[in-house]
């Protein structure tokens, strides 16, 4: 996390010059990032686009997530496009496919926070990797063991888990 | 009761923005996003959404029923005959005539069914319960499937056998005139497919077309599995 001034700034990264946006969360946490990286999110784009000052406020992200989102970004903002099959392009793949899974491993809560940032931002690659994560969690489970492992209430009335019960004698043995 | 899904509408950002904290329902899985609840089921079989995930809430299961496009491909390989045929009823009702693609091991009177629930379907693959099924008379499988599915673009038959080929053949031509693929390759048939039929697949632009191969005698296999029988004797 790195404090900024203004929005839209001209700050050095690495050997170059990079031009660099400041983002703002709910709470108040300024991340200065690559604009790069940042259009990796088309909400960001737009609101680019669209200019201000002071920073692109993010009032649906708190900064423990989006410091995650962001090293998603800067992570895949930095692979370089596509080049023909070589063996640097499936390295960077695989080096890509494991930071993705490492990013994955974090604490339900975490998760949820990461899918709804994920979808607020308009990451799509984020939105497709935690979304891909959570259809493997529920992959062959009961609802009652989805219910449990999310912390969701089971809000059906007494006649709904009736019905429920009714369908599934079909479809179960 | 949580909160109601409802297609949520795409955000367009504008210069302005009413700043409040995140909300705790941020971390409620009950209450995401319907968006982001169909790129999750979208990812999940058939059986997933019918017995786990489309019953854990109101919200959940409100979703599986009403949103029609997580039925447009319906697959259900790789359960039992009970199971399946039972799934695949639901699938279709839920699909509500939106259902596009559909595998599965049904051939007999389930895929009438299908044709008679799914006008649109463009890609059927089939396969019978058991390891190999007559289709006799193939007049039922066209005047009960084929005729019913004018937008057929892919239709692949396995582990029948089809006495008489020509006829589908023909029907298909004539009545499935978005066809791509037809592929028979894995069903037998007893007499070879007629020349002039053959030229007629050719002159059509069928982009992979495999016919039934040719094979032995008809007692190889008795009659006991065919699965049209029960339509002809009245059961349908």
């Amino acid at each position: 996390m790195a404090a900024a001034d203004s929005c839209d700034g001209i700050s050095t990264s690495g050997g170059g010059w990079e031009k660099t946006v400041t983002l703002v969360s709910s709470d108040d946490a300024r991340f200065e990032v690559r604009e790069a990286a940042a259009s990796l999110s088309q909400t960001v784009r737009r609101m680019i686009r669209a200019g201000g000052d002071g920073g692109i406020p993010l009032p649906k992200v708190d900064a423990r997530t989006l410091s995650t989102v962001l090293e998603y970004c800067n992570k895949h903002a930095a692979v370089p496009a596509p080049a023909p099959e070589s063996s640097s392009a499936e390295a960077a793949a695989v080096d890509l496919e494991w930071f993705d899974k490492e990013l994955m491993h974090v604490d339900l809560a975490t998760l949820c926070s990461l899918i709804r940032a994920a979808d607020y931002l308009e990451v799509a690659g984020l939105l497709d990797l935690t979304c891909k994560t959570v259809a493997d969690m529920i992959k062959s489970k009961t609802a009652e063991e989805i219910r449990q492992m999310f912390g969701i209430q089971n809000d059906f009335t007494p006649e709904e888990e009736e019905q429920l019960s009714r369908e599934n004698a079909g479809v179960f043995e | 009761m949580p909160s109601s899904v409802r297609r949520r509408k795409r955000r367009r950002v504008g210069g302005h923005w009413n700043s409040s904290p995140s909300p705790p329902e941020s971390r409620d899985w009950a209450a995401l996003p319907s968006d982001v609840l169909w790129d999750v089921f979208r990812r999940l079989r058939i059986a997933d959404i019918l017995c786990g995930a489309g019953q854990v809430c109101v919200a959940w299961r409100r979703f599986s029923i009403d949103e029609r496009s997580l039925w447009r491909c319906i697959d259900l390989a790789g359960w039992n005959k009970r199971r399946r045929t039972a799934m695949g009823r639901v699938a279709l009702e839920r699909s509500a005539g939106q259902c596009e693609a559909f595998s599965g091991h049904d051939a007999g009177q389930f895929l009438c069914r299908i044709a008679a629930s799914a006008p649109s379907l463009r890609s059927l693959h089939v396969r019978p319960f058991r390891r190999f099924s007559i289709h006799r008379p193939s007049a039922h499988l066209i005047s009960r499937v084929i005729v019913k599915l004018p937008l057929l673009e892919e239709l692949v038959l396995s582990r029948l056998i089809l006495p008489n080929p020509d006829a589908l053949l023909v029907a298909l031509l004539d009545y499935c005139s978005r066809l791509q693929v037809l592929d028979l390759g894995r069903c037998v048939t007893f007499s070879p497919t007629a020349t002039e039929v053959r030229k007629r697949c050719r002159r059509r632009t069928i982009k992979h077309l495999t016919l039934p191969r040719s094979s032995v005698s008809f007692t190889e296999f008795p009659c006991s599995s065919c699965c049209y029988c029960n339509l002809s004797s009245g059961r349908a």
